[in-house]
């Protein structure tokens, strides 16, 4: 009888950490894979932090997600490595639909973005800005 | 609608011949059940909209794809019912109005899972919101995994496989 309640327990701290496991290995939503899922780009190998991150999501599928990188380290050669050939130079031209994203964001005129919409509904968009004067990052994507 | 079932209470306490306190009660009386009818003509109104909203999703499910005009009273009642979310606005020079998120994720129910996020359409009139329009699109597409939260991905494609319709555009 004690052996059958030390198995029991013992597969149930198995159950539990491996659920725990793969919750934080697979399912956790972090900045970091958010920005590679969204846009193919990887933060490991740099020096940064993440300032703020919020989402919302409604039942029906809406919502939106804004993260804001501080690249407070980088250096003018980790901007270069960083940014690819998708990336179009700030200012942005365009057309942004109403957002989430601060103002002073879109408005940004030194460094570079990549902005892609949704053909059918131009509301649905994703952007990654990097302004390389205030050395943050900002991903925001939206569905509407 | 208060004060008339007021004042026929007070009358008819009057006319039955009854003394001042008869006819003020006769007034209270008039007041409240005036009152009461008030507020169930409003909730009945509120349900007939509500019911309205219901029949977004089987629009949906009847994949006709034709699009929904709201009336006036309609836009009114989901604009007192959203969040406009007036740091989002921005101006088009071309139309000369502003547009604005509108939020119904701390909304009823039936608003949530109809709506969601919307874009209205508003005029300025010395500081005063004037609503010209409303868009929205009612669909629930699978986006890749990640890109919404996996509860939510779930539910949107749940629903989608469930019910398979065809979108549709909401227009005010």
């Amino acid at each position: 009888m004690k052996r059958k309640i030390l198995w029991s327990t013992l597969i149930l701290i198995i159950l539990i950490v491996g659920v725990g496991y793969t919750y934080e290995v697979f399912f956790k939503r972090s900045p970091e894979k958010i920005l590679l899922n969204q846009f193919g780009i990887s933060l490991k190998k740099y020096n940064y932090s993440v300032v703020s991150m919020q989402e919302q999501w409604d039942y029906n599928g809406d919502g939106y997600c804004l993260i804001l990188f501080d690249l407070a380290q980088f250096d003018t050669q980790e901007f270069n490595s960083l940014i690819n050939d998708n990336f179009k130079k700030l200012p942005i031209n365009d057309k942004i639909e109403v957002s989430e994203i601060p103002e002073s964001y879109l408005k940004s005129q030194d460094g570079y973005y990549i902005f892609q919409v949704e053909e059918e509904d131009s509301r649905n968009f994703r952007i990654f800005i990097i302004n390389t004067k205030l050395k943050k990052g900002i991903l925001y994507y939206q569905i509407m | 609608m208060v004060g008339v079932s007021a004042a026929s209470g007070g009358v008819g306490a009057a006319i039955a011949g009854g003394k001042a306190e008869d006819i003020l009660f006769g007034i209270v009386q008039g007041a409240m059940v005036g009152a009461l009818n008030h507020q169930a003509g409003e909730k009945q109104k509120e349900r007939e909209i509500i019911k309205f909203f219901s029949r977004l999703r089987s629009q949906y499910e009847g994949k006709s794809g034709n699009e929904i005009c709201l009336s006036r009273k309609k836009l009114d009642y989901l604009i007192s019912k959203g969040k406009i979310k007036w740091e989002t606005s921005k101006y088009n020079e071309s139309t000369k109005t502003f547009s604005a998120v509108i939020d119904f994720y701390n909304s009823d129910t039936d608003l949530k899972l109809s709506f969601g996020r919307a874009t209205v359409y508003y005029m300025d009139n010395n500081g005063k919101a004037i609503f010209t329009g409303f868009h929205d699109v009612y669909d629930f597409d699978p986006k890749p995994w990640g890109t919404r939260s996996y509860t939510n991905e779930i539910i949107t494609r749940t629903y989608n496989s469930y019910s398979s319709g065809k979108k549709f555009e909401i227009n005010f």
